[in-house]
């Protein structure tokens, strides 16, 4: 079966890539200066933040290689089709992978928000997660469903906290952030078919808009750190 | 209403404290300081103990506990590591 993650027009092909590689900075600089927190406080909840944000960034790499490696499989009169399905078994395998740590990357995000220590329950949500990726006919709309469905979660999570405290401006940053995350994971459902030409162009500017804000909350921070001392 | 402390505020808090009189400071005084129940104080200090951020010292008349570097990093870098964790809704 032959289904379409998503479509990328010819002209904005590099220019993706770019901001692939964008995306890699910012998640992997969020990842290590949680990692860094994690070593001064030895508080769980920042390895596992770290741990999430890695393997986002590592999701957005294969994503990189991938359409690098398939702009040579199928090109179209007008744009790159990235295919789910029905490409070498080399090629599945690594889409699978891709699908595997952007499902991970947000399941271990909204686990942290849950302050669970059951690892039952992250294995749990793990294995129903992959599952229905690989069980369902639907594959690429089910891992935009189930993706989505952790980003509302995450996002509901952010929304009691910027209630709870307004002044704080961090928080409502990567809140709105969060939103866009959500808003560009629910457009890439609706352009998975490849009907609305500049869709990916579109989702691709939400995302990085809300990379732009997470990046400058933690700038942000590590300034004010700096200030502290 | 004063707001409920979070768990990296009540260890800096219990910090601050054995760092103010360091390595002299006996489990009363802290639990005097802190202002925390006994057994949420013990549960902390064997945590921290635990994490390397103190060190117990045993003496004739009871024990004392004094920070380490370790501990003595976490107070120093606290205000980065509480900006970061609200931000990002981690505590």
């Amino acid at each position: 079966m032959v289904e379409s993650l998503y479509f990328v027009p010819a002209w904005f092909f590099n220019i993706d890539i770019l901001l692939g590689v964008l995306f890699i900075l910012v998640t992997s600089f969020v990842a290590g200066y949680s990692f860094k927190i994690y070593k001064v406080t030895r508080e769980r909840n920042f390895q596992l933040f770290g741990f999430a944000f890695s393997l986002l960034s590592l999701s957005y790499l294969i994503r990189i290689m991938l359409n690098i490696f398939l702009t040579t499989v199928a090109q179209g009169p007008r744009g790159i089709l990235l295919l789910l399905f029905g490409l070498t078994r080399a090629s599945e395998i690594i889409i699978y992978i891709y699908v595997l740590l952007f499902v991970l990357g947000y399941l271990t995000l909204a686990y942290t928000s849950l302050r669970s220590r059951s690892k039952t329950v992250y294995i749990m949500l793990a294995a129903l997660s992959i599952l229905a990726v690989l069980v369902t006919e639907y594959k690429s709309l089910t891992f935009y469903f189930i993706s989505s469905m952790f980003l509302a979660f995450i996002s509901y999570h952010y929304y009691r906290r910027v209630k709870d405290s307004p002044k704080n401006k961090n928080q409502r940053k990567i809140f709105y952030a969060m939103l866009l995350l959500l808003a560009s994971n629910l457009l890439f459902m609706i352009i998975g078919d490849y009907q609305f030409y500049y869709g990916y162009i579109v989702t691709e500017t939400i995302e990085l808009v809300a990379y732009g804000l997470i990046a400058t909350t933690l700038f942000r921070i590590i300034n004010h750190g700096k200030k502290e001392r | 209403m004063e707001k409920k402390r979070d768990r990296l505020e009540i260890i800096r808090d219990i910090l601050s404290v054995i760092r103010q009189k360091n390595g002299k400071i006996k489990p009363t005084h802290i639990l005097y300081k802190s202002n925390l129940s006994h057994q949420m104080m013990e549960d902390y200090l064997a945590e921290l103990k635990a994490k390397g951020f103190i060190e117990e010292h045993k003496k004739e008349r009871g024990k004392t506990y004094s920070v380490t570097d370790k501990g003595s990093e976490y107070l120093d870098k606290y205000k980065l590591v509480e900006e970061f964790s609200s931000s990002f809704g981690l505590v």
